[in-house]
């Protein structure tokens, strides 16, 4: 059990593993394909109520057991996606540390998990890997040039004016916020160099 | 030649300004004013312009002028208020517009002294003159925030409490903007390369606006 990857849940693991063993291997593959698109998403839990309660009456367990089942074979995702497990490895820790069961034809299931895992690996890692820690993200940003030709103080001018809106996004609430600027030749110029610098930086990390 | 006043307008419009004859009527009667004091407040009203100081400061200087040479503080304030009008509206047409012998015969025609049109003279194309006019341009127009400072961070995330073996970039923007408001926001390195293409766009757009057949007109 010490050598598993999952060595921390070894206990919620065993709970589930007999209700896993039991279960038709179509629904399982379906069930686990939902479950690597949701892992690692913020904010968002993997089944509504209304779901759970349909995969009750077609799995035939009882509620809870579903759930503690979801959250094991998420945690499995998650653990893995931490370490960034072969599939081989995963299929041998399956098999001998958490009992799935070995029977030839059950071992299907241990093995469905692998493959789920093998082709849902990337995007789960890419997923955790763009977690936002600060609590603006920028998501978007649009611009115009105007040009100010005329106003009170001045009868003729010729003012190009860049406005820009910054659209932030809270990640927790979803909200946006709009930040909008006004910039005139000088002001972008020096913004521009400003993220030039910060591309060469980035291009330095890069080598 | 020509007399200018054939095909340019005066600078200060088609009739004298109110607030300009009332100066001149107010010089009048406020005869025994010494030039030097008359001097001091037309580059006061040069600062005026430059700095928008609070009007309190401008108030007491004010007030001690007309303390000192026994006038009442109203007449000061119309010679200073026409002073300046003048300015502001010698500065409203074009830089290039407004050359000095026609900008001094229009003073000639709103009825000031020589000595005072020879200092309005020596403002408009003294040493400050650029900076007049950017003033005139830039702050007496309604304008949205602009972003006064932009400090950035670029850190590499090594592990995370998801994944233990990560090596990613992470960008940390904050902006403060002149209506004072702190942003700290990430920027994914797609939004960022975005963002500098977009500003990049701009930047070139703004360099076609000079050539835009339809702008021509605006040559100054």
């Amino acid at each position: 059990m010490s050598n598993s990857i999952f060595s921390d849940g070894s206990s919620k693991i065993k709970a589930c593993v007999s209700h896993i063993n039991s279960l038709n291997e179509i629904k399982f593959k379906k069930l686990l394909q939902r479950i690597a698109e949701k892992t690692g998403r913020q904010n968002e839990t993997i089944f509504t109520l209304d779901e759970l309660n349909k995969l009750e009456s077609a799995f035939e367990i009882s509620a809870d057991n579903i759930k503690q089942m979801i959250e094991t074979l998420e945690y499995m995702f998650l653990q893995s996606a931490y370490h960034l497990v072969k599939p081989q490895v995963l299929l041998n820790d399956l098999v001998n540390e958490q009992n799935f069961d070995e029977n030839k034809h059950v071992l299907y299931k241990a093995k469905l998990v692998v493959e789920q895992w093998s082709s849902s690996a990337k995007e789960i890692v890419e997923r955790l890997k763009s977690t936002h820690i600060a609590s603006h993200s920028l998501s978007d940003v649009r611009w115009t040039l105007d040009v100010g030709i005329s106003q009170a103080s001045k009868s003729k001018v010729k003012r190009p004016t860049a406005i820009y809106e910054f659209q932030l996004k809270n990640d927790q609430t979803q909200e946006i916020e709009k930040v909008q600027t006004e910039f005139n030749k000088e002001e972008l110029y020096a913004f521009f160099e400003k993220l030039e610098s910060i591309q060469s930086q980035l291009d330095a990390l890069m080598t | 030649m020509p007399d200018h006043r054939s095909y340019q307008d005066p600078f200060y419009g088609w009739t004298t300004p109110k607030a300009i004859s009332l100066c001149v009527q107010t010089l009048k009667e406020c005869s025994a004013l010494p030039f030097e004091v008359i001097q001091k407040m037309i580059a006061l009203s040069e600062t005026q312009i430059l700095n928008e100081q609070t009007s309190t400061s401008m108030l007491d200087i004010l007030w001690k002028i007309a303390k000192k040479y026994s006038i009442s503080i109203d007449q000061v304030m119309l010679i200073f208020n026409g002073f300046v009008h003048v300015l502001r509206l010698a500065l409203k047409p074009p830089a290039a517009f407004l050359k000095p012998d026609i900008f001094k015969d229009d003073l000639r025609d709103l009825k000031f002294s020589e000595q005072i049109i020879g200092e309005f003279h020596n403002i408009l194309f003294g040493t400050k003159r650029d900076q007049l006019y950017l003033a005139i341009q830039e702050r007496d127009r309604p304008r949205l925030p602009s972003l006064q400072t932009f400090d950035w961070n670029l850190d590499v995330t090594l592990t995370t409490a998801s994944l233990s073996r990560c090596i990613e970039p992470l960008l940390l923007f904050q902006f403060r903007t002149s209506d004072n408001r702190n942003l700290t926001f990430e920027v994914s390195i797609k939004k960022f390369n975005e963002l500098r293409y977009k500003t990049a766009l701009i930047l070139k757009e703004m360099e076609d606006v000079d050539g835009k057949q339809a702008l021509k007109l605006l040559e100054t």
